[in-house]
């Protein structure tokens, strides 16, 4: 059943049907490292978010305050493997969502249970970001606090990554904490006439994982990674130190992991 | 009635009950249609009319249809919108608790959308390096403190031991209001402090000390402030840490802190006493040498007066605190204090009365052809100090982009040492009193002319006076003043410095990350040495003339001026950087010997170049070479002989000396400490093209060491680190291997030039497991061979060292740690191999609650109660013994209030 359902949903997300396409391009900030491209395209209540594998050269930037600090600290950065685009495919009408992952360079199809986001509109904080009014919204999600400014003006219930749902499309986001990930809306189009880059076979030839065995490999991975790094530290005196799990990503906290 | 009726009366009341209990909402629903078709996706949003406050929204479904609900009796405004369609507004007023309402919707509206959007507000940008969190989003209520508080901030790590992570990186300092104490002993802070003041937390991330180099000078620092509420009370807090041995040998350790954080004032107290070891000072010593001598447009950092006589155990790689017999005492008291925004004021003041033991008996043998004799030495040592410490900081900010800073210290520090000693089986007592002072101001302009570039300038005045009194009451020097009959020797020593440095730096980032500094620094140094050995008779004496032999007095005076440019350049790549730098300076000299006075002027000249290379993914190479010219130092051009101490007498050349020296390193780095293959790599050789060498008189009551400029020295060093992460024993194996070369001559009088050569062979193997388990444990062998060959003769000393540790971990509140060692000294003629064995037990276990921790420690289990340290030296080879605490168990409580 649940083949089929995800089969419906790639291909909900690579036909062109009826309705007019909005494509909405993010610039996506985990950190201040590094920035990705990452396009959304909206349509009949479907949306494919395509995230870039590499991050954007700041040279194409066209930023004259960029003093080329990437290349400035040389750091030998954290193995990551190969890393693919990450594609995520949604109906907003549907719990679940569709999205691809990669661990060890190898490209997994994950479906992850979404857990409805309830937004608490009841802000009167408004921003102007660009042309358009944002107002703002708060969220929680899986162990922490959405930020959101979305604008009224485009009446879509889209926004980057797996985040939607409010009256607007979203305009700016973030989450809560010491390294935010920032989402900044930089380009609208529609009606958009192109195609939406997403290979239906190609997705569809995935290994399939749920999020939960997906993340349950990852963490396995990253404990891994974590405790390579403890055998290798100078020890200090009469202490041991707490192996305290961080994620990298937005997400802290995942539903089966609460209690 | 049984259960089942009961329910089923329930769920009938419960359904007729329900109209009443929904009455308050109605819902309005209905189709939304384009041109007769079901319209998915359309926005329908419910509006006050009053003000058009949005007091629900929904899309409509597949099938077009859409549902609302609201609890209001007023005027609504039901809206529809969607792209390429027009708006529809309807002004409803819905009593009825099911309003139908169907919409048709008309093309129109907002057709077409072709936008770029401009953020004004750059995350990362604006703000920089700072991520400001507010309090409130994270206090949960069950906070006891800031360190709570702290792990409850989704990207902090707190380990059990208090220390702060952001990522992987610890943090450098943790202020209060931009204000610091501790520095990395910032646990004082965090694990005390109550949540309640707080209103910010900010993590500054490329923190730079000097917060006008901030963005412009290199850093990968990291720092937290704390910022308080506006009407955040002053609180006392503050720990007690008592522990104490109730058996046996009264060994004790106790220290109290207390520190009082206001917006403006900041408070910290601190007692502490024992006499198990522990260096007292040593948990304050960041507070006495703040501030970092790499950081741009500092200048004398390092200057001081040379220390003449030093009697402190030298034992690299052994716990000091096991032969350290001390009674130990300080008490610090330091404020910080903001009179207003741009007016800093810090003062620290300390007493730091103590006494240290220590027990050593030393045996030197040497065996050079002719010359061959062996010394001893019984050495019984206390050392009572006592120290007066103030240190006043005061920072002035006139702009936002200026900043003064005025560091001043006063010292008084004062030294009496003496040995009951018996060298070659004669006894005798030894004295050193050393009465210093230490006055230090420096002066520093930062001034930030733009973002990216920076003017820091400083001038530092320093006047230390360290002089020397020592006195030995038994003649051991027939052979060299004739036998006279003498009752003590006496030598007194004025050892004293002027300085005065002024410096210039311009920084500059550039874009893509280039890096420009050029610096002008000019230095006046005037170091002052006179000594005088005096010959006392005895009172059955002939003569009783007090005798002064010539060879050993000096009154020397050395002044360097010194003006030197220093210039660096970095040029980054994507993948590489390299950065030529250049110091090139005139040196002025002049030495004063008794009345006779030599001058001298030279240019000196120093280049170098490092280079750093991301040579693929994992691999990275970093490489320096430089030619370097430098003078000799103080000590290395005095003309006559002074003692250092009952067997040494020391001169140095009178002369001025430029050294020449050159050479490179490459460094070669694969992987970092979370990849299963991390390996470090050394390759480094050295050419000192002139250096000072000795020639050594030597006798078995003394020694005659005087300095030679020799040629070429040669320096060659290999080491490698490599670490693999073994996945089936869940742990570290860790290989160390390394070489040291030396190539040079030494001199000994009677035998002339000795060609020296020296290898240091090190290999290391160790395992730190990182089981998931309770129990973990770090393990490992090291063995050092040290080799000198001279004249056809190889001496050769084989020592080896071996540690297991153990760990288990009861859940958090409870800790054990067992640390067991030994050491195997190798065979040299006449002594046999020995070895030793240490073991440690500790165990703590923390009531949280209460804020209490308790601990039981068990030291030296063996009662291991002598230490014999071997070593080779060029000339000789020497063993010395150490007394050793004795094994003792103690119980502590920390307490936190």
């Amino acid at each position: 059943m649940n083949k089929y359902f995800l089969f419906f949903l790639v291909s909900l997300a690579t036909t062109v049907s009826y309705g007019q396409k909005l494509r909405a391009v993010y610039e996506y900030i985990p950190s201040p490292m590094a920035t990705y491209r990452e396009e959304i395209y909206f349509q009949e209540a479907v949306k494919t978010s395509v995230r870039d594998s590499i991050p954007q050269a700041k040279a194409n930037s066209g930023n004259e305050d960029d003093d080329g600090e990437l290349s400035g600290s040389m750091s030998v950065m954290i193995d990551m493997g190969k890393t693919y685009r990450k594609i995520i495919i949604q109906n907003t009408n549907s719990p679940q969502l569709l999205e691809t992952n990669s661990l060890d360079s190898r490209n997994y199809l994950v479906s992850d249970d979404f857990p409805p986001l309830v937004w608490n509109t009841n802000y009167s904080d408004v921003d102007t970001l660009g042309k358009h009014i944002c107002h703002k919204a708060t969220a929680a999600y899986r162990g922490t606090t959405l930020v959101a400014y979305y604008t009224n003006d485009i009446p879509l219930p889209a926004g980057p990554y797996k985040f939607g749902g409010l009256p607007g499309l979203i305009v700016m986001l973030y989450n809560e904490g010491v390294n935010p990930h920032y989402w900044l809306l930089k380009e609208i189009a529609y009606p958009f006439t192109g195609d939406i880059p997403v290979n239906k076979e190609y997705i569809n030839s995935l290994p399939k994982l749920s999020l939960e065995n997906y993340i349950k490999k990852a963490d396995l991975e990253t404990e891994e990674q974590m405790r390579m790094m403890m055998s290798k530290m100078p020890l200090v005196e009469g202490v041991t130190v707490e192996r305290k799990k961080i994620r990298g990503s937005v997400e802290q906290v995942y539903e089966w992991e609460k209690n | 009635m049984n259960g089942r009726k009961i329910k089923r009366v329930l769920g009938w009341l419960g359904l007729c009950l329900l109209p009443l209990l929904t009455q308050a909402q109605v819902a309005i629903h209905g189709q939304v249609s384009l041109q007769g078709e079901a319209l998915p996706g359309v926005r329908v949003d419910l509006r006050l009319e009053v003000d058009s406050q949005m007091l629900s929204y929904t899309f409509s479904d597949e099938q077009g249809n859409y549902r609302l609900q609201h609890a209001q009796n007023e005027k609504l405004i039901l809206q529809f919108m969607a792209l390429g369609l027009e708006p529809i507004s309807l002004r409803i007023s819905p009593t009825q608790a099911d309003t139908l309402i169907d919409a048709q919707m008309q093309p129109g509206g907002m057709q077409q959308i072709q936008e770029v959007i401009v953020h004004a507000k750059q995350p990362y940008r604006n703000g920089r390096d700072t991520i400001e969190l507010d309090v409130n989003s994270f206090l949960q209520g069950d906070e006891r403190n800031v360190e709570d508080l702290l792990r409850k901030i989704p990207g902090i790590n707190v380990g059990t031991d208090g220390s702060i992570k952001i990522g992987n990186k610890e943090v450098e300092k943790v202020m209060i209001e931009g204000d610091d104490f501790f520095e990395k002993g910032y646990r004082l802070l965090t694990q005390n402090m109550s949540v309640q003041p707080l209103k910010k937390i900010q993590v500054l991330q490329r923190y730079s000390n000097n917060k006008q180099l901030k963005g412009i000078e290199n850093s990968d620092k990291v720092a937290l402030n704390l910022q308080l509420k506006d009407d955040s009370k002053n609180q006392w807090l503050g720990s007690l840490e008592l522990q104490g041995a109730p058996v046996g040998p009264k060994y004790y350790q106790t220290s109290a802190n207390l520190v009082n954080f206001g917006k403006r004032n900041k408070y910290y107290l601190l007692a502490s006493a024992n006499n198990n070891g522990y260096d007292a000072v040593s948990s304050i010593n960041h507070l006495i040498h703040s501030g970092s001598a790499n950081e741009p447009g500092q200048i004398g950092v390092n200057v001081g007066t040379p220390t003449l006589i030093d009697n402190t155990p030298n034992l690299p790689n052994f716990d000091y605190r096991r032969t350290n017999f001390n009674d130990d005492k300080l008490l610090s008291l330091n404020t910080i204090l903001n009179p207003t925004s741009a007016f800093k004021i810090k003062w620290l003041g300390f007493v730091n009365p103590t006494k240290k033991s220590f027990y050593r008996n030393t045996v030197q043998e040497y065996n050079l052809e002719d010359i061959q004799f062996t010394t001893t030495e019984n050495y019984e040592f206390t050392r009572k100090i006592d120290n007066y410490f103030t240190k006043l900081e005061v920072q002035y900010e006139p702009s936002t982009v200026a900043l003064l800073n005025y560091t001043g210290t006063l010292g008084s520090l004062n030294n009496n040492e003496l040995g009951m000693l018996i060298f070659n089986n004669i006894p005798s007592l030894e004295s050193t009193r050393n009465k210093g002072y230490l006055t230090n101001h420096n002066l520093t302009y930062s001034y930030k002319r733009s973002e990216r570039e920076a003017l820091v300038s400083s001038v530092r005045f320093i006047n230390q006076q360290s002089p020397v009194d020592y006195s030995i009451n038994q003649y051991y020097y027939e052979y060299l003043f004739g036998s006279n009959s003498i009752s003590e020797v006496q030598q007194q020593i004025a050892n004293n410095l002027l300085y005065l440095g002024a410096t210039t730096h311009y920084l500059s980032r550039q874009k893509k990350g280039n890096f420009f500094e050029i610096g002008l620094s000019s230095t006046y140094q005037q170091q002052q040495f006179n000594s005088q050995l005096r010959l006392l008779p005895s009172p059955e004496a002939e003569q009783k003339t007090i005798l002064f032999p010539p060879e050993f007095a000096n009154e020397m005076t050395l002044r360097l001026f010194q003006t030197y440019l220093i210039a660096k350049y970095t040029v980054k790549h994507h993948n590489w950087e390299v950065t030529p730098r250049l110091q090139a300076g005139v040196v002025q000299s002049s030495l004063l010997n008794f009345e006779e006075q030599n001058r001298k002027n030279n240019l000196q000249f120093s280049p170098g170049l490092s280079a750093k290379w991301a040579i693929h993914r994992k691999g990275r190479l970093e490489s320096d070479l430089f030619f370097q010219q430098q003078n000799a130092t103080l000590t290395e051009m005095i003309p006559n002989y002074y003692t250092t101490g009952v067997r040494n007498f020391v001169k140095g050349m009178d002369n001025f000396v430029n050294l020449n020296s050159s050479g490179g390193t490459l460094l070669y780095t694969y992987g970092n400490m979370s990849d299963r293959f991390f390996a470090n790599l050394h390759i480094g050789h050295q050419i000192l093209f002139d250096y000072i060498g000795i020639e050594s008189d030597l006798n078995p009551n003394f020694n005659l060491v005087q300095q030679h400029l020799l040629e070429n020295k040669t320096l060659t060093r290999y080491q490698a680190e490599l670490n693999y992460y073994l996945k089936s024993l869940h742990g570290n194996m860790r290989l160390d291997v390394g070489v040291n070369k030396l190539d040079y001559e030494t001199l000994v009088t009677g035998l002339g030039r000795q060609q020296i050569r020296s290898n240091t062979y090190h290999y290391g193997l160790s395992f730190r497991s990182s089981w998931k388990s309770n129990f973990n444990i770090y393990t490992g062998y090291r063995l050092q061979s040290n080799n000198y060959r001279t004249a056809g003769t190889l001496n050769t000393l084989t020592n080896h060292q071996a540690f297991l540790n153990l760990f288990l971990n009861l859940g958090s509140d409870i800790q054990f740690s067992l640390k067991n060692e030994s050491y195997r000294f190798g065979e040299l003629p006449q002594q046999n191999a020995q070895t030793y064995y240490f073991s440690d037990f500790s165990v703590f276990y923390e009531l949280e609650k209460y804020k209490i921790r308790f601990n039981i420690t068990a030291k030296n289990i063996f009662n291991t109660r002598s230490f014999r340290d071997v070593m080779l030296t060029d000339i000789s080879h020497y063993t010395t013994e150490y007394r050793l605490f004795p094994r003792y168990i103690s119980f502590g409580i920390d307490f936190n209030f």
